[in-house]
């Protein structure tokens, strides 16, 4: 076992047994909420990479029901009422469906009768398998009755092999024949430039009509559903999932669909049956993971927790049930607790050559001395500085910005600055305004010390990358990885006495973040140009968190109508979003003015150590339509993307000489 | 940049290559407890020292067992089965019946004898069990130097033990200087000659390297006595870390000089090693395999002798095998 307990991330990477070790399920009532391999409503379940779908799907597959039911498979699979036939869509090589001189019909139904033959016979096969493990509840009759019927679904003479002497293996015999054939045909029609295949049932036959003829000939298999586990959806092509979805359209009883696929994937809803489309609620129900996840945002966290704990457990480490994840991590140290605190040493470790000097008076400095307000210089710097405490320093230097882009008397303005931090350090002001303000921003001016310090910023604890995992679980994994692997390289034992440094912590989650925002990267060019406009929507995150005057706390998120942008730029919007670089909160948010409610989308939290952004989901800026176009539509360029920039940032940073523009504002909520 | 960015720069790459290239060499204790060797007192300061040391750790190339398997695969291959095949050929009039070349090339195979460069307890040697592995040889091609005379190579009735000898192949993982060819041309490959003389044979003998530098083998070709010098992979002018054109400072980090660096690099290697310190024959190499270290790389990496404090980076073991 390897030392780092997080080093598989990826489900497919995992045998049967590590699934079911590593399998974890939802609180509140579980997975089967979510997705019910035992509904008869087909269900799409869909979402970015690593959300768990493959975990999932796996989970429920036949090859797990028969490792949890390893004591008497039967009754537990009747338990689960469904027997679940895992198939990823990958393994079908979809590529294989085109060209070579065929016509796109001929290669639809070609592609329609192999699907049918691949889900039948994984269908048979399982069949012979629960024969083979449990042969006193599967009669011969039955079977030879079961392999007749299922025959009889073909249109064509199909001759059955008669190699095991049983009919459930010889009936497994004849479909493996049948693919084979199959296999050879496509595969040589390269070649051959012929496609010499006969379509020997009509489409969607074999896929009801084998579990049917089950249910029908062997009782013990009666009343139970047959759950077909769709995976990686996103590998077929728009003909092919119209195929699919025809057959979710055309369900039979007892067969049911569960049908994995990334956001993006789902190309469409169009069905082969006189061109309808599938709709949702009618033909099929739609699971977004990282919706529901959310929308239990509490019991995400726990969920998490008995991730990581059933993965430590795994690996040997000694953790009990009521085992704090954060205990594992090292934190601020016993005089480090307060941002307040952590704040004065900071500075204190930093300017110990020069305790006099602190970045942001000097640059204070120099802003008044170069603007008109030179004459009240040492009134102001005397108002601002609070040498006992940077944190409230600089929140009074924050304040005094405010007062100056607002137009006000530096002088007077300064005075009341000072009585208000004053009343903030004495504990007079608790739940003002003032109080408010403070609280809110606390953070980003604790942010704005390490910056100016030079220092890198602080991602630590258990609690903080499950935040930043953006309700993908596998992001947690990679977070996690990384982290424990610099733990590692740093000569510690992570899990296993030691805790993890917050420098381990701090280069993990920066390698976990650089990882991915090159993961999530979608093909070809217009995967570069959402990558670039990423880039460029991360960087204004970051220049607006250390400007002089943040309008809004922590903001990583925007929220807008969508209306007037450029197709590019709602191209590029569309693309960052399927393919999880930035989160459409559900929901969204109504704009203040006008009510409507407008689309909020987030950084995914994970690009926060990569930009120095906050990973919390707090302030969100309403970005006109010239902004989003500026940054979202690769047609922009540099030049004009920079003269936008400049626009939002010169009203954050003194000496605040941007004008808002009446019909193009740029306006915070 | 400042010269902290441009440390941690470092070590994260240092990380990443002791995970994915160097077998899980120098973690950051070691890395720390190397570092600890540059006290400041050869340059300006502490900091300076180290980020130069840093450097150079960084740039090392590293040779796992993983590699050298490929490479001595390679070895086979290209520095011996594909010459000898175009030769057959050739002396078939270039005629393609594979059999007929495959059936000629075993007889030549079986023709000739591969042995390790330098004392058993050295690095050649040890290559031969990886070597015989990879190209799935039987081992009665493998001897020791003692075992291909019949007696010692004075004695006047002294034959090769295989009447059917065609060729002798020394196999050595590095020809820094060249020295070592020249050395045996005056030594065993003598002796050898003299005896292939004496009972009128006609014997090759090759010599075989995974990595050489061009002036190493280049003087082993002119200089030393055997028939062929090859390697698998050339190390040129770029490859001295001080060189006019050092591939190591090509494109610096902020803050790193090559003329610094090597005033930091001499310094130490002076106390470290002081007839060579930029280690044998002033190689100046950034060199590393799974199995040791050459000398010809920088000493300060290195060096972990004597009674001098100082922990190596990759420490060099000469007299483990």
């Amino acid at each position: 076992m390897s030392d780092n307990p997080f080093e598989v991330t990826k489900a497919v990477d995992f045998t049967d047994a590590q699934i079911a070790a590593t399998w974890v399920d939802l609180p509140g009532g579980g997975f089967v909420t979510l997705a019910d391999p035992k509904s008869p409503m087909p269900t799409f379940l869909v979402g970015g990479k690593g959300g768990g779908r493959t975990h999932l799907l796996r989970y429920f597959s036949y090859a797990l029901q028969r490792l949890r039911h390893s004591e008497d498979l039967l009754a537990g699979v009747q338990a689960d009422g469904y027997l679940g036939i895992y198939f990823r869509c990958e393994g079908l090589n979809s590529s294989r469906f085109a060209g070579k001189r065929q016509e796109a019909e001929t290669w639809e139904a070609v592609f329609s009768y192999y699907t049918d033959i691949w889900l039948a016979r994984l269908t048979v096969d399982l069949i012979a398998d629960l024969r083979m493990t449990v042969p006193s509840q599967f009669d011969r009759d039955d079977l030879t009755g079961f392999a007749a019927a299922v025959l009889d679904l073909f249109d064509v003479d199909v001759t059955m092999s008669q190699d095991a002497g049983d009919p459930a293996h010889d009936l497994s015999a004849t479909f493996e024949r049948l693919q084979r054939d199959l296999d050879l045909a496509i595969n040589n029609a390269a070649l051959t430039h012929e496609l010499d295949v006969r379509i020997g049932a009509s489409p969607g036959r074999l896929v009801f009509g084998v579990p049917a003829a089950a249910a029908r000939h062997l009782p013990a298999l009666s009343g139970i559903v047959f759950a077909y586990l769709l995976d990686e959806f996103e590998n077929l092509t728009i003909d092919q999932q119209r195929y699919v979805n025809t057959l979710l359209r055309e369900k039979e009883l007892p067969t049911t669909f569960l049908v994995g696929s990334r956001l993006f994937g789902l190309r469409t809803h169009a069905t082969l049956s006189a061109g309808e489309e599938n709709r949702q609620g009618s033909e099929f129900a739609l699971v977004v993971l990282e919706d529901a996840y959310r929308a239990q945002s509490h019991q995400y966290g726990s969920f998490c927790s008995s991730i990581v704990l059933r993965r430590l457990h795994e690996s040997g480490c000694e953790v009990g049930v009521r085992m704090r994840l954060d205990d594992f991590f090292e934190g601020p140290a016993n005089d480090e607790q307060s941002l307040e605190e952590r704040a004065a040493l900071r500075v204190a470790e930093k300017t110990s050559q020069d305790p006099g000097t602190r970045p942001w008076l000097e640059r204070l400095r120099q802003q008044l001395q170069a603007s008109d307000h030179g004459y009240e210089l040492s009134d102001v710097m005397s108002a601002v500085t609070f040498p006992k405490s940077p944190l409230h320093e600089k929140f009074a230097v924050f304040l005094l910005y405010r007062a100056w882009a607002d137009g006000e008397e530096l002088s007077g303005a300064a005075a009341s600055v000072r009585v208000a931090v004053n009343g903030l350090l004495s504990g007079e002001e608790k739940s003002g305004k003032v109080a408010t303000s403070y609280k809110h921003y606390r953070h980003d001016l604790y942010a704005q010390i390490l910056n100016d310090l030079r220092l890198p910023q602080e991602y630590f604890g258990f609690r903080e990358f499950v935040q930043m995992s953006g309700y993908l679980p596998r992001n947690l994994l990679v977070l996690l990885k990384q982290v424990t692997r610099w733990s590692l390289f740093l000569g510690e034992q992570p899990f296993r006495g030691d805790k993890v440094s917050l420098r381990a912590q701090r280069e993990g989650v920066r390698e976990a973040s650089a990882w991915f925002l090159s993961d999530a990267k979608g093909l070809g060019r217009v995967g570069e140009e959402t990558q670039f406009a990423i880039r460029r929507l991360a960087s204004l995150f970051r220049e607006m968190r250390f400007s002089d005057k943040p309008v809004e706390v922590s903001c990583s998120s925007f929220s807008t109508d969508r209306q007037g942008l450029s197709p590019a730029a709602l191209n590029c919007l569309n693309e960052a979003t399927s393919h999880s670089l930035i989160l459409e909160v559900p929901n969204g948010r109504r704009d203040k003015n006008t009510h409507l409610l407008n689309h909020k989308y987030q950084l995914n939290p994970m690009l926060a150590p990569l930009f120095d952004l906050s990973s919390a989901l707090r302030g969100s800026a309403v970005f006109t339509t010239a902004d989003l176009n500026a940054i979202f539509d690769p047609a922009v360029s540099e030049t004009q993307y920079e003269a936008v920039k400049r626009r939002i940032l010169d009203r954050m940073k003194a000496p605040f000489f941007a004008k808002v523009p009446p019909q193009d504002a740029f306006k915070f909520e | 940049m400042t010269a902290e960015t441009t440390h941690d720069d470092l070590v994260r790459r240092i990380k990443t290559l002791s995970e994915r290239l160097w077998e899980g060499h120098c973690k950051a204790p070691d890395i720390d407890a190397w570092l600890s060797n540059f006290d400041g007192r050869h340059s300006t300061d502490l900091a300076t020292e180290q980020l130069h040391a840093l450097h150079l750790l960084a740039s090392v190339s590293y040779f796992g067992l993983r590699e050298l398997r490929v490479l001595l695969r390679a070895m086979f291959r290209d520095c011996f089965r594909y010459p000898i095949i175009q030769h057959l050929r050739a002396d078939l009039g270039g005629v393609c019946d594979t059999a007929e070349i495959q059936a000629r090339f075993a007889s030549e195979l079986a023709a000739t004898r591969f042995i390790g460069m330098g004392n058993p307890a050295e690095s050649g040697t040890h290559l031969l069990y990886y070597f015989r592995q990879e190209n799935r040889l039987p081992r009665t091609l493998f001897v020791h130097q003692h075992e291909l005379l019949t007696s010692a190579a004075t004695d006047s009735t002294v034959d090769f033990a295989d009447a059917n000898l065609k060729r002798v192949v020394f196999i050595d993982d590095l020809c820094g200087s060249g020295e070592q060819s020249v050395r045996y041309s005056r030594t065993l490959l003598r002796d050898l000659r003299n005896v292939a003389s004496r009972r009128s044979r006609k014997l090759e003998f090759q010599y075989l390297v995974l990595f050489g530098t061009t002036s190493g083998l280049a003087r082993a070709k002119s200089e030393s006595d055997f028939d062929l010098v090859d390697a698998v992979s050339e190390l040129d002018e770029t490859y001295h870390t001080y060189g006019v054109n050092s591939r190591v400072f090509r494109k610096p980090p902020d803050g790193i000089g090559k003329d610094v660096s090597e005033v930091i690099a001499r310094a130490y290697g002076s106390e470290l090693w002081p007839a060579w310190p930029l280690g044998y024959d002033d190689g100046a190499l950034l060199l590393a395999f799974h199995h040791n270290v050459p000398d010809n790389t920088l000493p300060i990496l290195w060096y972990e002798e004597g009674q001098l404090l100082w922990t190596a980076a990759f420490p060099r073991r000469p007299k483990i095998y």
